[in-house]
């Protein structure tokens, strides 16, 4: 979208409210600017001998209040009818790129940090709103009444309004360059800000690391850095500021001077009057605010342009997903038997191209069928889960689902069918209850659900010790739960959706044994006719998955069932043979036995 | 937080002694010679429609018509020159009062940025839980934004539009007291609507602002978790809630708009009210000679510039009380007593929290560190999260926690390390209360790698090293060695070099461990505490880790949370916790033989997979 098409959809619909507010705001100028006439008039008549007609006189001055009196009104309402649409599109703008920014994919956000983003949101839409309401009223106000002012100034001496002329069009001038130069200072300004802020939310998110290290000095130095920075490009706009802003006020003050010169003369000569000198005067006092606002708008319309830059290159970005195509979709309508296959999947994050992370993995996820997925550290696991439903994007051909290409099924229906719970889970600062009905994305949750969840989860006896149960707040990502807390949480709530193939990224390395066992029961016994790909280190975990495939650096090494892994050679038996003498024989019995005793 | 909090007379003066007094002094010479220049822009401001009167009345209106062109002009020329000159020195003064007047209140204010954050960084973490990150933020953004704004242009530009409305009074009655005793009688009116409007605007504009950050702070968090949202489809569910908090900021903003247009509107009809009421009043006088032209013209100009200022102070008030409410957060953040543990012994003189490297400590060997009977809750009427723990632990010794899910075993390590105060009981190091001890001094004794890894935006190197200055590269690769980070990051291009995404976004779950890990191995402090550090790593790397720690904890005290059996078995104790007490303790084979809830927690394979 060019920048004009942008600024023209935004002033679709407000169109009537812009042209009332013209309106309002025409006859407001059209009384102000009438008000020196009549000041005038009255002078000279009260100049006049023999004295002047009382009614005469007394019928300026009627008028004169009586201007006064209705401009308030229509002032009033010219301002708002300006503002209001411009409020109106802010509003409008903030939704708008949300949304868009929800259809954005990873490569986006890695590359665009979240403070670079809401700055846009709220500074770059400011910029965009004061275009539309503030600037759009300075351009009319401005355009009129420096065009009505001097009209009437010619009227009087046109000689004079040349002599003014030349002042006006220097001190424009030199303002127009002032704001030119200014733009670049605001614009590094606002970058040291967003800097300084995006690094203040960075050392409070690892105060517990700082304290701890008690790294304070090495923080302070990089936030005496960023702080230095803001105050020196601050400092750079306040002292331009303060050399072009009294320029213009300056300047009409001069202009009052050179009239005291040349008008006086021209009165002395009766080439004028002195009413007529009065009401030059006050039309040069009257041209002194426009002035200022078209000085303001050149500001405000440069601000505007490139906000408008920053906000299309959110909205131009195209959405990181295609449509889906609908054969490929019908053939989705209804439950899945067929499930979803990879073929020769060979990935590499775009930061690292010659090293793929992913090397010609293939798999099969059958429709009620569990497969584990075991690998050492950095091995593919996360990518493989991140590829399948569909975080990052995979090379056409690798995937499908029922046969067809995943690029071909549009990524709403295909996160309906493919529901994750992700090594890093992330909650909202709300209650328990938001988070877990969360997972249902908005449609309403019937209470027994809610319940069997967070029975399925382990989570009763944690809520019963929480004063406000369910109602808990959780603090900001969860900051008051433990850790095991959390990945619980994170598991009932992506058990709100029937779905055809579950993801589980490590789901239960922050519990114990003795609840990762019940889980592990619920998981596997939740498993009806969706396939379940689970991912963890641990054999007690991955032992009853009908297969297990066993990723090392990108490749798939072994695939089987435990029984067939631990028989072979390989990295499985190994951790499987570390994992198991740490246990004594008779675990078993025991754990049954305790199991009894303390739930 | 929606409207300004009403501060008492003794917390005023408090927030000025302790925050702005020390910043005006810093900088006493620039502000002084701010103010200098204001009484002299003051007169100049008012000195131009003097000479148009006297202009007007002397030379213009007398010769008005006679074409005695010669006369008038020396006179004139001379006055215009005047007036030029005049005019010349208000820009001047001007510019250097704004240049001046900007700079002193920058400088002062990144002093006191500077401290605020200092502050905030060793509060406690108790305010982290109860105040979001943004909000604290805004303490050191929005509200220094609003500082620097009433600094800046609020509190001597205050003190000028007064001095220029003094200055055109003293003026405008010098040339006419009844016609300026008349115009005052519009004064009351003015200053009675201005009260009013601007009052309502402030109320609606604290309310939009409140609602500004509520949005925002809601905005922040989707793009966190956008993630989450998107693999969930909760686009819409997300977006609704947006807009909700988006229309409340709306509809805050255009009732403000409201009365500041009414506002705007008024002060213009006034002021050509007041130049009609003039003329009116004045039309007899004049015909009598009792006011000439000039004055009247002189009038005109003044009563225009009167109401302004009249207008700008309302403004400047506005803003003032923006950046008083600002300062009153701000304040009230600087009293939030900073975590005990986190203040250095003694406070320099000016009690600005020096930036500069550790104090001196002495340095006596850790040799015993004991819980006695702690209690603990995190809220005053919470559960408690720990109750009646007990144990005591030698140097050189192990000690493993092991327990359910949520049964208080990092809470415990919190107490350890001071990230929470107000325990029951008592903590002892080597028979010295931990509250006695600073944070300083216990990151020498203790390192922990926390159960939560975050990483910082920069390089492997940095991430490891956290700022310590001493460590050299071999140092911190050898960090990396022991548990066994060194394979992957010799692997990335630029090795010890390669730039970590903030929050470790580019690395995997088990490496970004790893490397948390590596950081606390390269403190070196004697008691190393490890909550859950090997959680996301897999049983051959622990085990490399293990070998190589090995070797490294010959000497050292460890203490160790793991749900692992492989990581506690060596312990010579474990304290086997539940819902915040110690159910079991012992070591291995002992707990073992009891059958109890330890051996639940551990050992669940079944028995015919056993090799
Ligand atoms: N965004 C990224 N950009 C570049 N490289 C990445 C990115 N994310 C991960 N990697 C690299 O890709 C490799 C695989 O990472 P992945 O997260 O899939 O591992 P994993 O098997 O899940 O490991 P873990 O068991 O530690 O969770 C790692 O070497 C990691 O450093
Ligand atoms: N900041 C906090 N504010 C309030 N409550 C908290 C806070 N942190 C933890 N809790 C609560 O205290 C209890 C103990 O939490 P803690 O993190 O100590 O458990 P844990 O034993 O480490 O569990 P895990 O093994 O799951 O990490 C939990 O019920 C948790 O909800
Ligand atoms: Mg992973
Ligand atoms: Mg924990």
């Amino acid at each position: 979208m060019s920048r004009l098409r942008f600024f023209l959809s935004l002033l679709a619909g407000h169109w009537a409210t812009y042209l009332t507010g013209s309106m309002m705001l025409a006859a407001t100028l059209w009384m102000s600017l009438a008000i020196p006439r009549l000041l005038q008039k009255a002078i000279d008549l009260l100049g006049r001998s023999p004295a002047p007609q009382g009614e005469d006189f007394a019928e300026l001055i009627g008028w004169i209040l009586g201007f006064a009196v209705i401009i308030m009104v229509t002032r009033t309402f010219s301002r708002m009818m300006f503002f209001t649409p411009g409020r109106r599109v802010e509003f409008a703008l903030k939704n708008r790129l949300l949304k868009h920014l929800s259809l954005l994919g990873t490569d986006y956000f890695s590359a665009n940090p979240t403070g670079s983003i809401i700055s846009r949101v709220n500074n770059d839409i400011n910029g965009i709103r004061m275009t539309m309401g503030f600037g759009l009223l300075a351009l009319a106000n401005s355009l009129a009444t420096l065009s009505l002012a001097p009209y009437y100034m010619y009227v009087i001496s046109p000689r004079l309004t040349l002599y003014s002329l030349v002042p006006v069009a220097v001190g424009v001038g030199v303002l127009l360059i002032g704001v030119t130069r200014m733009r670049s200072h605001q614009f590094r300004q606002m970058e040291s800000l967003q800097e300084l802020s995006d690094f203040v939310v960075e050392s409070y998110n690892g105060i517990d690391a700082v304290k701890s290290h008690q790294a304070f000095s090495w923080v302070e130095n990089r936030f005496d850095r960023h702080n230095g920075d803001v105050m020196e490009s601050q400092v750079k706009i306040f002292q331009m500021r303060a050399l072009f802003m009294p320029v213009l006020n300056n300047m009409v003050n001069a202009l009052k001077v050179m009239l005291v010169l040349v008008g006086g003369l021209m009165v002395v000569r009766g080439e004028i009057s002195p009413g007529n000198f009065l009401a030059y005067l006050l039309y040069l006092s009257m041209m002194l605010p426009p002035l200022m606002g078209l000085t303001f708008l050149l500001f405000v319309l440069q601000r505007g342009l490139t906000a408008a830059d920053s906000i299309l290159s959110i909205l131009n970005t195209p959405p990181a997903y295609g449509p889906g195509a609908p054969q490929a979709e019908e053939a989705l309508r209804g439950s899945i038997r067929q499930g979803i296959q990879v073929n020769h999947l060979t990935f590499a994050y775009p930061s690292r191209p010659d090293k793929p992370v992913l090397n010609d993995v293939s798999l099969n996820l059958s429709p009620g069928e569990i497969v584990g997925v075991f690998g050492p550290v950095g091995s593919g696991k996360t990518t493989l889960v991140n590829l399948l439903n569909r975080y990052l994007d995979p090379p056409p051909g690798t995937i499908t689902m029922e046969g067809q290409p995943l690029q071909s099924i549009s990524v709403g229906l295909w996160r309906a069918k493919v529901v994750t719970v992700t090594q890093d889970p992330f909650l909202f600062s709300d209650t328990v209850r938001e988070n877990i009905q969360f997972g249902a994305g908005g449609e309403p949750v019937a209470e027994e659900v809610m319940q069997a969840a967070v029975r399925a989860a382990q989570l009763e006896a944690d809520l019963a010790r929480f004063p406000q149960g369910l109602e808990t707040q959780v603090g900001e990502k969860g900051i008051s739960l433990s850790g095991g807390q959390k990945q619980r949480i994170a598991l009932a709530r992506a058990m709100m959706r029937p779905c055809e193939l579950l993801m589980l990224d490590d789901p239960l390395s922050a519990v114990d044994h003795e609840t990762e066992r019940k889980l592990i029961s619920t998981i596997y016994g939740f498993q009806h006719s969706r396939a379940l790909l689970i991912v963890s280190h641990r054999v007690s975990v991955l032992e009853r998955a009908n297969r297990i495939l066993v990723l090392e650096d990108g490749r798939v090494t072994a695939q089987g069932t435990h029984q067939a892994l631990i028989a072979q050679e390989g990295a499985y038996r190994q951790a499987w043979r570390l994992q198991s003498e740490q246990h004594p024989p008779g675990g078993t019995s025991i754990a049954e036995g305790a199991h009894g005793s303390h739930s | 937080m929606a409207v300004t909090p009403k501060a008492n007379v003794s917390t005023r003066r408090a927030m000025l002694q302790t925050l702005v007094w020390p910043l005006v002094r810093n900088h006493r010479k620039t502000l002084f010679l701010a103010a200098a220049l204001i009484p002299l822009s003051a007169l100049t401001a008012m000195l131009v429609p003097y000479l148009t009167k006297v202009a007007l009345d002397e030379y213009i209106v007398p010769a008005a018509g006679s074409g005695r062109v010669e006369e008038v002009s020396g006179p004139l020329g001379v006055i215009a020159t005047l007036a030029g000159l005049v005019v010349l020195a208000e820009y001047v003064i001007d510019a250097l009062y704004t240049a001046t007047l900007q700079r002193a209140s920058m400088a002062m204010l990144t002093d006191l940025r500077g401290q605020v954050f200092r502050h905030t960084l060793r509060l406690p973490r108790s305010h982290f839980d109860r105040n979001p990150i943004g909000s604290i933020l805004t303490r050191v953004t929005s509200d220094f934004e609003a500082l620097i704004e009433g600094l800046a242009s609020g509190v001597l530009s205050l003190v000028l539009d007064a001095m220029k409305m003094a200055a055109y009074l003293g003026a405008m009655f010098f040339l006419n007291w009844r016609l300026t005793l008349l115009v005052l009688l519009l004064a009351p009116v003015l200053v009675f609507l201005i009260q009013y409007f601007q009052e309502r605007v402030r109320h609606w504009f604290f309310k939009a602002r409140f609602a500004l950050s509520e949005a925002t702070g809601y905005l922040q968090e989707c793009l966190n978790g956008m993630k989450t949202v998107q693999l969930f489809a909760a686009e819409n569910l997300v977006l609704q809630k947006f807009t909700e908090k988006n229309h409340q900021f709306l509809h805050a903003q255009n009732k403000s708009n409201w009365y500041d247009a009414l506002l705007f509107s008024l002060v213009e009809g006034i002021t050509s009210l007041a130049l009609g009421l003039m003329l009116w009043y004045a039309a007899g006088e004049i015909l009598t000679g009792l006011i000439t032209l000039g004055v009247l013209v002189a009038f005109m100009e003044y009563i225009q510039k009167l109401f302004l200022p009249v207008k700008e102070i309302s403004q400047d008030i506005a803003v003032l009380q923006r950046a008083w409410s600002g300062l009153e957060h701000i304040h009230h953040l600087m009293n939030t007593p900073p975590d005990p543990a986190q203040v250095p012994e003694r406070l320099p003189a000016s009690g600005i929290i020096p930036s500069g490297g550790p104090a001196r400590l002495t340095q006596e060997p850790l040799e015993t560190v004991t819980f006695d009977n702690v209690g603990f809750r995190y809220l005053p009427d919470g559960p408690p999260v720990l109750s009646g723990v007990s144990f005591s632990l030698r140097a050189g010794g192990m000690l493993a926690l092991v327990g359910a899910t949520g049964s208080g075993k990092s809470s415990l390590i919190r107490l350890l390390t001071r990230g929470y105060g107000g325990y029951t009981g008592s903590i002892r190091l080597n028979d010295r209360e931990l509250s006695t001890i600073s944070a300083q001094e216990l990151a020498r004794w203790i390192s922990v790698v926390h159960q939560t890894v975050f990483l910082f935006k920069g390089t492997i190197a940095d991430n490891i090293a956290l700022g310590n200055p001493t460590l050299t590269r071999a140092q911190i690769e050898q960090a990396a060695r022991y548990v066994h980070a060194h394979p992957f990051i010799e692997q990335l291009p630029l090795g010890y070099d390669h730039p970590v995404a903030p929050g470790g976004g580019n690395l995997s779950a088990g490496q970004a461990q790893l490397i948390s890990f590596a950081r606390a191995v390269a403190a070196g402090a004697p008691l190393i505490v490890l909550d859950e550090a090997t959680a996301s790593v897999d049983s051959m790397t622990e085990q490399w880790i293990r070998q190589g720690l090995d070797s490294l904890y010959q000497g050292k005290t460890v203490i160790a949370i793991a749900h692992r059996l492989s990581t506690v078995r060596h312990a010579g104790n474990i304290l086997v916790m539940d819902k915040g007490r110690v159910m079991e303790s012992g070591n291995h084979q002992q707990l073992l033989a009891q059958q109890g809830l330890y051996a639940a927690l551990v050992g669940t394979l079944q028995q015919e997979d056993r090799p």
